[in-house]
């Protein structure tokens, strides 16, 4: 889900650029400079993520796991999305440098609305479900704001909306496994990870 | 306390043993052959653009003189348009692979400007060589020229392809270790500026 270069019109790029500006403005702001480490660990792992696909039909999608980094991390994934697809522009040539703000904005935002959307049910001890729904409406609402942008740039926005969300359906799927999966393993390993969640 | 350190470990063992799975970026790549071009476009080698939209720009207008859709195998082969000869026009070959995804492959007039100088140059200056039965064989300039230019054609398309194929590399295990890197990096040096201010 990677917007590359040229595709999208100076004002969705500026607007991106400003939304994420203050999205990670607000992520510095919260964090808890003891939990640094998680943070880096989690960009690494979307950092990484991108590499891993998953095949639909003919073509494929990668893995996004935006959802597990709003999850764990809250506002504080702006910051750790911004870095890691800042690397994966200069190391593989996904999205580019000028699209970086609107990559980040349509990453980020879904993660940290879904962690605070979804965290009354994992307070409620629900948290398998909780999770889940975190990582399978992060990437959703991802394909939802992608095709957003693509629609202010003169696509229209039903089928580039319709493509990239059927596309990642299969990605929705896994990435909700995958967040349940990890949130139930740090529960019982490392529970301070979720301090932020369940108290 | 140890087993905190498993879940990491888990995440980094799962990566490295995708880390050659392909990559969701588009390439394209495009070569001259006579008064033909020849393009390529693909996520990765196996995975190609299939039906995505191929733009003939002139590069410094933006104006778009051709279009077309590719194969299933990424392929959109064209003639060079009359009006980019007679412009002189540098060409940029836009992709649209759909869902954002775009790549542009400059190819500037000196490239396919050589086809076109061989066919109006040279005077037929008429050459007598002798074969290899003694017998002996007229070959006018230009006519040898493009028997020569042939043959080289048949020689290199082998190789164009090649060329091709390695400008899809997908990023490998160094790029991930690098990138890993740098975010322990930028981690260690927070923790330390962190640790500077709480001493001071």
């Amino acid at each position: 889900m990677h917007i590359s270069e040229g595709v999208l019109a100076a004002p969705v790029l500026l607007s991106g650029a400003g939304l994420t500006l203050a999205g990670t403005a607000m992520g510095l702001k919260r964090i808890d400079y003891d939990r640094i480490m998680s943070v880096a660990i989690l960009s690494a792992a979307f950092f990484v993520a991108s590499l891993v696909h998953v095949p639909v039909g003919p073509s494929s999608a990668h893995l996004i796991l935006n959802g597990l980094i709003g999850l764990i991390l809250g506002w504080a994934a702006f910051p750790s999305i911004l870095v890691a697809l800042l690397l994966q522009a200069v190391l593989f040539q996904f999205g580019g440098l000028t699209v970086l703000g609107v990559n980040t904005f349509t990453m980020a935002a879904p993660a940290v609305l879904c962690h605070y959307m979804f965290r009354p049910l994992l307070r409620k001890g629900k948290a398998s479900m909780g999770a889940f729904l975190v990582g399978f409406c992060s990437v959703l609402l991802s394909a939802l704001l992608a095709g957003g942008a693509l629609a202010l740039s003169g696509d229209a926005f039903i089928p580039a909306a319709t493509g990239l969300v059927v596309t990642h359906i299969p990605i929705m799927i896994v990435e909700g496994f995958i967040a349940s999966f990890a949130y139930s393993f740090l529960a019982k390993v490392k529970p301070e990870v979720l301090q932020g969640i369940t108290a | 306390m140890r087993k905190m350190y498993l879940f990491p470990l888990a995440l980094c063992f799962v990566f490295c043993l995708c880390a050659r799975a392909e990559a969701h970026k588009v390439y394209i790549f495009a070569y001259v052959d006579g008064n033909k071009i020849f393009t390529s476009s693909g996520y990765s080698k196996k995975n190609r653009v299939q039906n995505g939209t191929l733009e003939v720009q002139d590069a410094a207008s933006g104006k778009v003189l051709l279009t077309g859709t590719t194969d299933v195998k990424g392929d959109f082969n064209f003639d060079i348009p009359e009006e980019a000869r007679a412009g002189h026009l540098d060409l940029n070959l836009v992709i649209l692979a759909g869902e954002g995804h775009r790549a542009v492959w400059k190819l500037p007039y000196a490239e396919y400007a050589a086809d076109a100088t061989v066919e109006n140059s040279a005077e037929p200056a008429v050459e007598t060589a002798v074969g290899d039965a003694g017998e002996t064989v007229d070959v006018s300039d230009q006519r040898l020229e493009r028997l020569v230019r042939r043959a080289v054609h048949s020689e290199v398309s082998g190789l164009k392809r090649m060329i091709a194929e390695m400008h899809d590399e997908d990023p490998g295990i160094k790029e991930v270790i690098a990138g890993i890197g740098y975010l322990i990096g930028i981690a260690g040096l927070l923790a330390y500026v962190r640790s500077r201010r709480f001493k001071g």
